[in-house]
């Protein structure tokens, strides 16, 4: 009896496994578990960063996103850019991915409004350009001409009071990079941070790029690292603003936790069945 | 938010057809998961048509209209056009006779990419991560020694040792007795690519968690 159990676990049907994997992260999406959230050093390190800088501070956002990050760098976005603003920085935020500006404007731009942020005063929003390469390189000499002096909606950049001060990359005060690829964080790093123009860039990578992203964290090549989901909920926790990230952590450990049992079911099973074969 | 080409009502009033299509879209893809099926191609050639379409309007909308009303037409930048006709010559790629022709702009565009990959920025992040395995293996503090921070870098040190020997293929040195070296960098890097998978399937439950908070926060309003 025992053996045909491990026999089926071994070979579960991948869309029961799908089910399985839908309900444990539906459920507390719908109603949140409430699991405490664990501070990491590197997130505290990161905010106290951020507000280390005066008001008036010209920081840079990078839309590096596509929707698909939305889960984890959307919370993450808005989250910046709400401390970004309580502190009396400018934000400009720019994105060489095709959908990262527009996605910016869905996502950030409606918490920005709320909070009493004036388009074109104390943000905006540069639109996407493709090629970052040659953008960059030239955004170090003249940020307005490498972004051809037009914004996301065709208004003049150099018009903004948002933009005063801002002639070239160096007059950023630091960076935070959405990175969920290529573009990403390896972009600006090579264009602008060794060249030395901008020292601090902050890394606010995917889980997928968790390892990479800290492996540079750790050498320097980045000031500050919020990594996934649950650099998203520190974040938010942090700053006092729970939203998604927050609700979806437990949603996360579970999925993360059945994955785990799931993985040693059907190892278990597997090892069973060879034993099985092996003893007929 | 100003700066935006559509009017707030237009948008406002596309919002629910948006988030129907979206939760039509989301289980089209979803579908994929019992079987292969038509809804699900038609999703996925949606998807495919619609983000090349949207690459095409903004890529005009924000590169090629500024460059030219600006950078030309105001600023009088008239050497511009030199680039725009570099660039053009890219479409003569589907004429089989004068395909070389699209070679140049190409053979331009390789050529600044490597020479921009060649320059010490490119070579800066490599360097600083090379600098950064160099870790002292007795860590000294104000207390005296770190002994956990000491057994951490020599562990580490020897990590890349080992896994950098791996891939030292000039030259056999782990034969014989010295081939379990090999199987301790292999086991070094199985670990090092479960942490990477590990992540991998984080993002794939975010993922998830991204389209089921659109359906049940979005389409259903549950919270």
């Amino acid at each position: 009896m025992n053996n045909s159990i491990w026999q089926k676990a071994a070979s579960i049907d991948n869309r029961i496994l799908y089910i399985i994997m839908a309900i444990v992260v539906a459920v507390p999406l719908m109603n949140p578990i409430g699991f405490p959230i664990v501070f990491q050093q590197e997130v505290l390190d990161t905010v106290e960063l951020i507000r280390s800088f005066p008001a008036g501070t010209i920081a840079y956002v990078g839309a590096e996103v596509a929707a698909t990050n939305a889960a984890e760098l959307r919370p993450m976005m808005i989250a910046i850019v709400q401390l970004m603003y309580e502190l009396g920085h400018k934000i400009v935020i720019g994105g060489f991915w095709a959908d990262g500006c527009s996605l910016a404007r869905l996502w950030a731009a409606p918490f920005l409004d709320e909070a009493g942020a004036v388009y074109g005063e104390d943000y905006v929003i540069l639109g996407y350009r493709p090629s970052s390469t040659s953008i960059l390189d030239q955004a170090r000499t003249n940020f307005i001409d490498a972004f051809s002096d037009r914004d996301i909606g065709g208004l003049k950049l150099s018009e903004m009071p948002v933009m005063k001060g801002l002639e070239k990359a160096s007059d950023l005060g630091y960076l935070a990079i959405m990175n969920p690829g290529s573009p990403g964080t390896a972009t600006y790093t090579t264009a602008w941070r060794a060249t030395g123009e901008v020292n601090v860039i902050i890394d606010c990578c995917t889980s997928g790029m968790y390892i990479s992203s800290g492996n540079n964290y750790q050498a320097g090549l980045t000031a500050g690292l919020i990594g996934g989901l649950n650099g998203a909920a520190q974040l938010e926790q942090l700053t006092n603003r729970p939203y998604k990230a927050i609700r979806s952590m437990d949603a996360q450990a579970l999925g993360h936790l059945a994955v785990i049992a799931l993985l040693i079911i059907g190892n278990i099973g597997y090892f069973q069945t060879k034993r099985e074969e092996e003893a007929k | 938010m100003q700066g935006v080409n559509v009017p707030a009502g237009i948008t406002a009033s596309l919002q629910p057809f948006g988030i129907y299509l979206g939760v039509i879209v989301t289980f089209g893809v979803w579908s994929m998961l019992y079987r292969e099926n038509p809804f699900y191609r038609i999703c996925e050639f949606a998807y495919v048509g619609s983000a090349s379409a949207h690459g095409l309007v903004t890529t005009f909308a924000n590169t090629i209209k500024p460059g030219v009303l600006t950078n030309i037409i105001q600023n009088g930048n008239y050497w511009e056009i030199i680039p725009i006709c570099l660039g053009c010559l890219i479409y003569f790629q589907p004429f089989r006779t004068k395909m070389w022709i699209a070679r140049y702009p190409m053979a331009y565009w390789v050529g600044y990419n490597a020479g921009y990959a060649l320059t010490m920025r490119t070579a800066m992040p490599l360097l600083t991560q090379i600098r950064q395995t160099m870790l002292p293996v007795i860590v000294r503090t104000a207390n005296g020694i770190s002994l956990v921070d000491s057994i951490n870098n020599i562990l580490f040190s020897l990590f890349v040792l080992f896994t950098m020997s791996y891939f030292l293929f000039s030259m056999n040195v782990y034969t014989g007795r010295y081939s379990f070296l090999l199987r301790v960098a292999r086991v070094i890097m199985m670990v090092a690519f479960g942490a990477g998978f590990g992540t991998g399937v984080g993002t794939r439950i975010s993922l998830l968690i991204g389209r089921l908070d659109f359906l049940f926060s979005e389409w259903l309003t549950l919270y």
